[in-house]
């Protein structure tokens, strides 16, 4: 194992991850920038180096800064946690290069999952299904209205190198291909230096599936089973949950089998995320699940999966980067009980979720309320300020209890019990979520959060 | 990464006491610290980071000066990081003819002295690839002898050593500040010698 890692991030991630590396006796080194130096939840650090100014770019998206400080710390391998340079293949490959080890799948697997087309058609190879659509990258418009044909309206166009939405076209007639695909191009050019397009089959609404694998890099690989993420916002996952409500049994050991599978054949090493979209069927029609991208990193939502199965996803995200063997294998999994997070973010619900950036004057979410167990993972505490330059998540709330009507209950309690003052925070949307009928009977999708109107 | 040679300025700050800090403006390990007692000035170079195996010199920004009054790190390479105090100045401690260099080049320890480039451009130590070089650590220099060639928008030119500026007649090699195929800056630092 390593002696030092040096964690390439800030907040919640980064005091989970060093909170695993003790467990594991290596000594967790943080960066800071200069508007988290500290900070409270520095003080999980062995050592700390403070690598830029305030915003993201000039301190936690500094590559070179991030190895240097790893270098002179003595750290021997680099955890990027979530978000920042977790899925910068160039980030991964600095590290190697200097002889550091990072925590994630090689630089090229990060490669190809990172652009979306090699990542289905990887993924198409290794057995899984994807959202009918183009057959390849499209050239011309001609080749555009062909696959549009193809695949039947509606269609949205999308770039190879996307994200954020650009370079993205819903489509319903030909007329509005022939208008879309020039100006998708231009717009994923600029945006990404990449103008290359694919199209598929437009879904609204449907549910997120998620299912959490962890490869040894040597073609062996196992799954953690699945994550509902289908309550969301502007495509924010606000409660997750494991298992999903959607799936019978024999679908979630055949999804797990397939993500397992697909995982090992491209020799994935460490742990990932399968995303699969189930597209919403009439009744009595055969449900899929449909590949939609691969998450080469740690998850924000790891703690449902680490509840109900008894596996410490970080951990096994350590051992595998030292080379080690996984420390269980698929027959040793097993799924226990019923988890639900939920992400408490400063932000004001009641504002159109306005992010509130502030000092907390109080920050208590008790752990003993039942029936079943509560877990916090934070980097927060009273009289703590949250800065304005970062991500407005400040606490995950996890429950585990032995049934999901149970979980809702321990969550609604604990929840309910909570006094965070200072800033505002989304814990009113998720006791109405979790106090809608719809929520409760496992009826939900992606398109609307049951049990509020925004 | 591209391999030139930089340099960057401290960040300077003023301290309640009337002095001034000068702090790191990246993560390295820094070295060629200035001793207590230096007197700094801006435009100097006091000292370099490494950073992945690049040398950065650090400059002292302008509006900064006055006599080193906190010792900075001493470990030779002091790994420090971005907005880590390197130096706390005392503006009224700074004697009044102390500069080591008349030309408000780099200042080093003891009896040091940087031979600085007078234009931009690419140094390089040897006549040709694979040649040895102009100068080594130990070799004296004499006003005229060649130090490196410096190649300015594809041209190369011999750069020789002047005794000139605060330079001694004879010079003895101390170490490269740029290292072969760095960029320089006006007044940046090529050589570091002592009188021979």
């Amino acid at each position: 194992m390593f002696r030092k890692l040096l964690v390439a991030n800030r907040g919640e991630v980064a005091v989970r991850i060093a909170r695993a590396a003790k467990d594991a006796g290596i000594s967790p080194v943080g960066i800071v920038s200069t508007s988290d130096r500290g900070a409270g939840w520095t003080e999980v650090f062995d050592e700390v180096v403070c690598v830029g100014g305030p915003s993201p770019k000039e301190s936690y998206l500094r590559p070179e800064a991030i190895v240097q400080a790893a270098r002179q710390t003595g750290c021997a391998a680099v955890h990027p946690g979530w978000g920042f340079l977790a899925e910068n293949a160039r980030f991964a490959a600095l590290c190697e290069q200097h002889g550091l080890t990072f925590v994630g799948p090689s630089a090229g697997t990060m490669e190809m999952m990172g652009l979306k087309w090699p990542a289905k058609v990887a993924m198409r190879r290794a057995g899984l299904d994807l959202t009918p659509g183009s057959d390849g990258l499209l050239e011309t418009v001609d080749e555009a209205l062909a696959a549009a044909e193809a695949t039947g309206y509606p269609v949205i166009i999308k770039a190879d190198a996307g994200g954020g939405g650009r370079g993205m076209r819903i489509c319903q007639d030909a007329e509005q291909v022939r208008e879309a695909f020039p100006s998708a191009r231009a717009e994923a050019i600029g945006a990404f230096g990449n103008g290359a397009l694919f199209l598929e089959k437009y879904v609204t609404g449907g549910r997120h599936i998620e299912v959490q694998v962890i490869g040894d890099g040597a073609g062996g690989a196992v799954h953690l089973y699945e994550r509902e993420c289908s309550i969301q916002r502007n495509h924010q996952k606000l409660i997750e949950e494991s298992p999903s409500p959607a799936l019978s049994a024999e679908e979630r050991e055949a999804l797990g089998a397939r993500a397992a599978r697909a995982a090992a054949a491209i020799d994935y090493a460490g742990a990932g995320t399968v995303e699969f979209l189930m597209p919403p069927v009439e009744d009595g029609a055969a449900r899929r699940l449909n590949f939609m991208e691969m998450n080469t990193r740690l998850q924000v939502e790891h703690p449902v999966t680490e509840m109900v199965t008894g596996v410490d996803v970080v951990r096994e995200q350590l051992r595998v980067a030292a080379g080690g063997a996984l420390g269980f294998t698929q027959d040793g999994v097993s799924l226990e009980g019923h988890s639900i997070e939920c992400r408490i973010n400063a932000e004001d619900p009641g504002d159109g979720f306005r992010p509130t950036p502030g000092t907390l004057t109080a920050f208590d979410i008790p752990t003993d309320e039942g029936p079943g167990r509560v877990r916090i993972d934070t980097h927060v505490a009273a009289g703590e300020t949250i800065p304005p330059y970062y991500d407005s998540l400040i606490a995950k709330v996890i429950v585990h209890a032995r049934t999901r009507d149970e979980a809702i209950d321990t969550m609604i309690a604990a929840l309910s019990a909570a006094t965070i003052d200072g800033v505002s925070t989304t814990i009113p949307l998720h006791l109405a979520v979790l106090d809608s009928p719809e929520f409760r009977s496992g009826e939900y999708d992606t398109l609307s959060i049951p049990g509020w109107s925004a | 990464m591209t391999r030139s040679h930089r340099t960057l300025q401290l960040r300077a700050e003023p301290t309640d006491e009337g002095h001034i800090r000068l702090l790191s403006p990246e993560v390295g390990g820094f070295t060629g610290a200035l001793p207590e007692g230096a007197t700094l000035s801006p435009g100097m170079i006091a000292g370099s980071l490494q950073i992945l195996g690049r040398s950065v010199d650090l400059v002292v920004p302008a509006g900064a000066g006055g006599a080193v009054v906190g010792a900075a790190p001493r470990a030779r390479v002091a790994p420090v990081g971005f907005g880590d105090e390197l130096y706390r100045l005392d503006p009224e401690g700074a004697p009044a003819a102390a500069a080591l260099t008349a030309s408000g080049g780099p200042e080093l320890e003891g009896d040091a002295m940087a031979v600085t480039a007078s234009q931009s451009g690419r140094v390089w130590h040897s006549p040709s690839p694979g040649e040895p070089a102009f100068a080594k650590a130990g070799d004296v220099l004499e006003d005229g002898s060649p130090i490196c060639l410096i190649e300015v928008m594809k041209t190369f030119s011999t750069v020789p050593y002047r005794a000139e500026g605060g330079l001694p007649a004879r010079a003895r090699v101390v170490r490269w500040l740029a290292a072969d195929g760095d960029d320089v800056e006006p007044g940046g630092g090529i050589l570091v010698v002592e009188p021979a």
